[in-house]
């Protein structure tokens, strides 16, 4: 355990991670901070491994999340320990020394791959942790996941890494359900002025003592989590797929449908798989469609392109792909006492933290865009003009994508494509949403044909205002191809564009 | 055919010009009720409504999990 007497000097020093002798540079840096045990090594090695050539060891740090797990459940112990933590800072640049690295922080700030805090705690040490997915080998074109900017000072320099937090449960104090808790309500707090940052300990005093004594630890209710994530400031709805002992997606597609435009959306995901509990932040998708099923009459849900979710789990690194059960890269296959093992498949309940005026479910969102391409005449001869147009072939499956968003986050996208920011042609019908009053949150589902989908295009919106109920089937515009229609008239214009860049900002991607 | 009108800002009133009328969210709002109508028991309903009070006190995490 790190010991601080006095002040003392820093002691900070770069540790070289050179290709083929990880072994004995980790044992350098678990020398060096005495609190990193095998456990927690393992756990930053798996991730870190072919990545981090340079790690720095910040042997005294003062972490305000383990200072509040100390104050509320460790300096409650006889036996005395420190309340100090260690830092360890990951780069991906090789030889350098520690005087470079602080008196010129911003020559080494793209190879800052993030930071992690090590606890004084035995076995699970592993506390704040912000890793930047896109230096650890995830490749920007092909996984999306939530992240949010956060900085680290190391002796008056600062760096920037742009991650989901991440921390492993103490076991004693907190259990998985509070280390996933905790990650929601981070990146919240750090990504939205509206939250209020909340600490470990107060996850435990926030935990309800219905059950019983709230420390040393005990599993986590359904109850708790609802009343955490209200007293957050959240208003948290519950999925609960009809698939109950049959570990079978299948049996409930729209359910899993619900859930995958939520985590589109930009939401993180609690989901549980009995007795264990994990946090979608992303997604991987694939090129072709895993489901023949349709939809709707005409449409196949963006869910079916889906490969793997990407989830945050306390017991490993974060960032690992949950896939179907029949995945042979499904990191849930690793779990031997969970029974049936954590996939896709066995998610038993979904616990998304929306915030108020997002009344409207994500299936009767479905339901009414589905209705207003397909119900009418009109709506299915635009639909095949904007094909013919764009050439796309008999056959060809078409993708209906559905995501929540802020009416902010919508026109400033949109006035970036009607600019012609995004792929240099300028889209006019852009600067529709753009002078609109909207609500605080929108619906939009976007159509496309599966090549345009797989380019980040698409050729059609249909826009609904989320404060809306299910009868109120009134939608603020749908356009198809160089057409728009609003308020029972229809727009169109033989010069206007057919395709149209997808909304991508949601999950951080440009 | 008309211009989409081009700019650096382009409003509203000058995008919704020389509209003609659509029968699309008629159509919508009447299958939609006469859906609702035919619908005794709207199982999306039915499954929000239901008793999930056993969930309230299912573990959902603990150690080693």
């Amino acid at each position: 355990m790190s010991q601080v007497l006095g002040y003392s000097e820093s002691d900070i020093e770069a540790i070289e991670v050179e290709a083929g002798s990880e072994d004995a540079a980790w044992g350098e840096i678990q020398r060096r901070c005495g609190s990193l045990t095998d456990w927690g090594r393992d756990l930053l090695r798996e991730g870190l491994d072919g990545s981090v050539r340079t790690v720095v060891v910040e042997p005294h740090y003062i972490c305000r999340d383990f200072r509040d797990l100390y104050s509320g459940f460790y300096s409650k112990k006889f036996i005395e320990r420190t309340s100090f933590c260690s830092r360890l800072h990951f780069f991906s640049v090789a030889s350098v020394g520690i005087d470079d690295i602080v008196s010129s922080p911003q020559t080494f700030q793209d190879s800052y791959i993030g930071y992690t805090v090590v606890q004084p705690i035995r076995e699970r040490c592993i506390g704040r942790t912000v890793i930047d997915p896109h230096l650890i080998g995830n490749a920007k074109a092909s996984f999306y996941c939530l992240r949010t900017p956060m900085k680290a000072h190391l002796n008056g320099a600062e760096f920037h890494v742009s991650g989901f937090p991440y921390s492993s449960q103490t076991t004693e104090a907190t259990v998985c359900a509070h280390a996933a808790l905790w990650g929601v309500c981070r990146y919240l707090s750090e990504r939205y002025s509206a939250y209020q940052e909340v600490h470990p300990y107060d996850l435990v005093r926030m935990t309800g003592a219905t059950m019983g004594r709230r420390a040393p630890y005990r599993g986590m209710t359904y109850h708790d989590y609802c009343e955490i994530l209200t007293a957050f400031g959240c208003y948290p709805v519950f999925l609960r797929p009809r698939t109950e002992h049959h570990n079978d997606w299948t049996l409930d597609k729209p359910s899993f449908c619900d859930i995958y435009a939520y985590v589109e959306s930009g939401f993180p995901v609690l989901v549980s798989f009995r007795g264990h509990v994990a946090t979608l932040i992303g997604h991987t998708s694939d090129t072709t469609l895993h489901s023949q099923e349709m939809e709707s009459l005409r449409f196949h849900n963006s869910f079916s392109l889906l490969k793997r979710f990407v989830v945050v789990d306390d017991n490993f690194f974060p960032y690992q792909p949950l896939g179907f059960k029949a995945d042979p890269e499904n990191y849930g296959n690793a779990f031997t006492n969970l029974d049936p093992r954590p996939s896709i498949d066995s998610i038993y309940v979904a616990v998304v933290p929306l915030p108020e005026k997002a009344f409207l479910p994500a299936r009767e969102a479905r339901r009414i865009a589905y209705r207003h391409l397909e119900d009418d005449q009109e709506a299915v001869s635009l639909v095949d003009s904007a094909l013919d147009e764009l050439s796309v072939p008999t056959g060809e499956p078409l993708i209906a994508r559905l995501f929540l968003t802020s009416s902010i986050s919508f026109k400033k996208r949109k006035r970036e494509c009607a600019e012609g920011f995004l792929d240099g042609q300028a889209d006019s019908w852009s600067f529709l949403p753009v002078d609109l009053n909207l609500p605080h949150f929108v619906w939009v589902m976007e159509i496309s044909s599966l090549s345009l989908h797989l380019q980040g295009k698409a050729f059609g919106e249909v826009v609904l205002d989320a404060s809306s109920g299910p009868d109120e089937c009134d939608i603020i515009y749908m356009r198809i191809g160089s057409s728009v229609m609003r308020e029972g008239e229809l727009f169109s214009y033989d010069d206007a564009l057919v395709q149209f860049p997808q909304y991508t900002h949601n999950l951080g991607e440009r | 055919m008309a211009q989409i009108p081009k700019g650096r800002y382009v409003r509203v009133r000058d995008l919704l010009r020389d509209g003609r009328p659509t029968s699309i969210p008629e159509t919508v709002k009447r299958r939609m009720r006469e859906e609702r109508r035919q619908t005794i028991i709207d199982q999306d309903l039915l499954r929000q409504q239901e008793d999930w009070n056993f969930l309230s006190c299912q573990i959902v995490g603990a150690e080693d999990a």
